[in-house]
Order: structure tokens, then C-alpha cells, then sequence
């Protein structure tokens, strides 16, 4: 015995209405308009027998049931979604056509894009109403569509916060043992951090804040973090929480980061120069603040020569790097007082390594 | 803008201004004069817009994120959407109980 409802059997009727009898296009455009309301799935059109198999209205449905399986299993079959994409605007099912790529751009974390394409899908048709459900989820509105059925959905198709957070409630619990939160918190973070990184950092920057309220912040936790997310991140986050606690410490790992920035990937002037303005910024509160170690300065010093050295590397024609004038790093440099000044240029090395230098020559 | 200031407004600029991520310096800019003329919140817009009108500021502002919430409330409305695969039949049958719903057909047995 087959269980098919009232909304099927009018769906399929329709349907064979539309592909066998719509004689007219007057009565074609009809059927359609009524169809494209009420379809809830492509995938009906696949048990219709009177359909021919290789007629565009069922390869297309085919090509969307295939892409929309595919994408919702987490396993994007790419031929399916070529396929959807020779879907042209004529189509009963072009709708459907907007709606797979709202929702492939959902997966992709893509949150603008997918408001985009659902923004695109023709209005009073059948999957125009995750439209409503979207906004519910990515912007928080509801428009008068908080519909029991959309909050079912959104329970099935999101990670529950809930269970992050009873995992940071435990791992807050052995906040006073560093060994043990770091275990924890790495498990919690390798277990998300390829799907959701910037959940994973979030993660990481909660336990070094958890652990610095305990004052118990230790280059192991830092190790972690390199461990976790590499070099660049690692120090950068690193940098970012002790920014507050301890500036000292956080303009060592901001240096870090962009030396390992630098080295480990393709990366962009602005993104060199958005490090020297927070090299500047940390630089200048560690000076007003601080009573420098020797041994700090030297470490300081070494960094900031091999920081000079590899820009200087990557980027020959970095604006300013042949007149001191309007040397990047001098807005670095422009920060030492007269007490670095009596001490400077005691290397010699090029010019725009000794302006930075100029800074940490205490 | 001092990198303090960035880190302690705790806005989400492009929230602010009501543009995609994507946005180039232009289109910031435009949603910036658009929105300033309406003549609300204007600090608040101005502020948005000084932390990512240039590729250089929106590199500054990626550095300096995530901030550390204070409350584990706070950090768990920070934590973004992850999604879930679920397959495609969660997704067929919300929209066809809405649907039936709306027309009152309700299901039978053939």
C-alpha cells in the first residue's frame, strides 16, 4: 500500500495535466504558475511515469534531486551542479535552481550569498518560502513567518550551541588545572576546526582568557594554539588575548605572527601594513607602561630586524622602504623617544631595518 | 583608529552599514553616505565605516577578531551558524506541511 496525500496526488495530477494536456500556452502558463506554488520537491516529478526520461523537465529534475541530495549529505556531487546550472529561467523548475544555490552557499557559510539567491527566486512559488526561514536563521527576522515547521528545520540542519557551550561549562571547571583545559579544549577544537574555524578560534581565545583570569597563562597554552591552528594563527590569537593582560608578551607574538604571516602564505601589503599599525599601537603602550628587560629587548630587536628583512624580501618596492621619509615602518620608528634615539643605529644594517630598530634600541 | 578602539567597539561593521562581506572600498563607502543621510546613528555608522574603508583597515579589523566575550552568554551569541548535513528530506517535508497547512489537505492512505 502506497501512502500519497492529498497534496501529492493534486501535485501529480497537475503534472500531467501540464506535461500532457497543456495544449495552450495560455493553459501551460496556468498550470505552471499553480504547480510552481504547491511543488515542494523536484523529487516528485521523478515517480512520474508519463514524464519521458529524456525530456528537459525530467533531467532537470534528476540533475536538482541529485545536487540537493548531494549538497545536504555534505558530499557536493559537481556534475549534478553543473548540470543545474543549464537550468534557464522558462523552466517549472527554475525556482528550485535558485534555492540549491541559496542552499549550497548556507554549507558554504556563505550567509550573504545565500540571502542573495533566495532574494532571486521568483516570489509565490513553493521553495520562495525558505526565503522566510533564512532570514529566521542568518538575520534574526521573521517577518510574521516564525513558523513551528522552520524552527524544526533549523534544529536539524544547525549545530545545536549548546552542546559548545556545556563542553566550555566542563572545560571551565578544570580552569585552575592548565594541563587538563588545554586537553580539553583541544579535543573540543579539533573536533570543529576544519568545518568552523572562526568557532574553533573563538573557542581558543575563550580558554586563554579562562586561564589568564587564573593567571595561569603558560607557553604551553601558546604551543597549543600552534599547534591547533599553525603558526600565524597560533601566534596571532595568542597575541590577541594577551593584549589586554600582558602587552609585553603580546607584541613577542604579534612579531611572531607576522614573521610567520611572511613565511608560511601568499599574503598582501595591506595585510603587512595592518601588522606594523598594531606593531605600532602594542609597541607604544609597552614603552609607556613597562620597565624593559635587556634580554626583552634584544629578543624584541632581533625580531623586528628579521621582520624588516623579510618584507624588504617579498616586497623590494614596499612603498617607503627607500626613503625614511615615508617608510611604513617609521610610523614604528617615529614612536622612539629621546632615550632611543642617543642609542640608535648601532648595527649596520639597511636603512629600513635601523628605523625599526630605532624603537626597540632602549 | 587606535587598535583598542576597534577591538572595544564590538560592532560587526558590515552589519552596521548593511553590506556583504565582499564589499569593495567603493560600495562601503556608498552604504556609508546612504545610510549617514538618513541621519540616524550616524556615530555609530561613522565609526563602522572608519574600521573597514580601506583594505588595509579590513585587515586590521581581521587581525583583531574574534574579540573575547565576557560572559559565556556573550560567547555563545559570538559563536557563528554551524550548519548540519541532514539530507534532503527535512528540507521537502517542512515546506510541504507548511504547504498543507496553508490548503488543508491533510494526508490519507490509498
Amino acid at each position: 500500500m502506497s501512502r500519497k496525500n492529498k497534496l501529492d496526488k493534486h501535485i501529480i495530477k497537475l503534472l500531467n495535466q501540464y506535461f500532457l494536456s497543456g495544449d495552450t500556452q495560455q493553459e501551460k502558463a496556468r498550470l505552471a504558475e499553480e504547480l510552481a506554488a504547491i511543488l515542494y520537491s523536484p523529487a516528485l516529478i521523478l515517480g512520474c511515469d508519463f514524464i519521458p526520461s529524456e525530456s528537459r523537465l525530467m533531467k532537470e529534475a534528476v540533475a536538482l534531486s541529485d545536487a540537493f541530495e548531494s549538497l545536504t549529505n555534505g558530499m557536493p556531487d559537481e556534475s549534478a551542479f553543473a548540470a543545474i546550472d543549464g537550468i534557464k529561467e522558462d523552466s517549472l523548475l527554475f525556482p528550485w535552481y535558485g534555492f540549491v544555490k541559496g542552499v549550497q552557499s548556507f554549507y558554504e557559510g556563505d550567509h550573504d550569498s545565500c540571502l542573495s539567491h533566495m532574494a532571486r527566486v521568483p516570489r509565490n512559488t513553493a521553495p520562495s518560502r525558505f526565503g522566510a526561514f533564512f532570514q529566521i536563521i542568518l538575520t534574526g527576522g521573521s517577518d510574521g513567518e516564525d513558523k513551528p515547521e522552520w524552527s524544526q528545520l533549523s534544529k536539524n540542519v544547525l549545530e545545536s550551541k549548546g552542546v559548545i557551550r556545556d563542553s566550555l561549562e566542563l572545560i571551565m571547571e578544570s580552569a585552575e588545572m592548565e594541563d587538563l583545559l588545554l586537553e580539553s579544549a583541544g579535543l573540543l577544537i579539533r573536533d570543529i576546526v576544519r568545518d568552523d574555524r572562526d568557532s574553533a578560534a573563538a573557542i581558543l581565545m575563550w580558554c586563554f582568557e579562562q586561564l589568564q583570569l587564573k593567571d595561569i597563562l603558560s607557553d604551553k597554552a601558546v604551543l597549543k594554539g600552534r599547534q591547533l591552528f599553525g603558526e600565524q594563527e597560533g601566534y596571532r590569537l595568542s597575541a590577541l588575548a594577551t593584549l589586554s593582560f600582558d602587552p609585553d608578551r603580546s607584541l613577542v607574538f604579534w612579531l611572531h605572527s607576522a614573521l610567520a604571516c611572511l613565511n608560511e602564505s601568499e599574503t598582501t601589503q595591506a595585510t603587512v601594513r595592518a601588522y606594523l599599525k598594531i606593531l605600532k599601537d602594542v609597541s607604544e603602550t609597552v614603552q609607556s607602561e613597562f620597565d624593559l628587560s635587556e634580554e626583552y629587548i634584544r629578543l624584541i630587536g632581533s625580531l623586528v630586524s628579521e621582520l624588516a628583512e623579510q618584507i624588504q624580501h617579498i616586497y623590494p618596492s614596499f612603498p617607503g622602504t627607500d626613503s625614511e621619509d615615508d617608510d611604513p615602518f617609521s610610523m614604528i620608528a617615529g614612536l622612539s623617544g629621546e632615550k632611543q634615539q642617543k642609542q640608535r643605529k648601532t648595527r649596520e644594517i639597511r636603512q629600513s631595518a635601523a628605523v625599526q630598530l630605532e624603537l626597540f634600541a632602549f | 583608529m587606535n587598535i583598542m578602539d576597534i577591538i572595544d567597539s564590538r560592532i560587526d561593521p558590515w552589519e552596521v552599514l548593511d553590506i556583504p562581506r565582499d564589499a569593495e572600498d567603493h560600495e562601503i563607502k556608498e552604504a556609508w553616505k546612504a545610510r549617514t543621510v538618513s541621519g540616524r546613528k550616524r556615530d555609530r555608522l561613522h565609526l563602522a565605516y572608519k574600521m573597514i574603508a580601506t583594505a588595509e583597515d579590513r585587515e586590521l579589523y581581521r587581525l583583531l577578531s574574534p574579540g573575547t566575550p565576557e560572559t559565556l552568554e556573550g560567547f555563545e551569541q559570538q559563536l557563528p551558524l554551524r550548519s548540519r548535513y541532514s539530507g534532503p528530506g527535512i528540507w521537502y517535508n517542512s515546506l510541504k506541511k507548511i504547504l498543507e497547512t496553508e490548503t488543508g489537505e491533510e494526508q490519507t492512505t490509498e
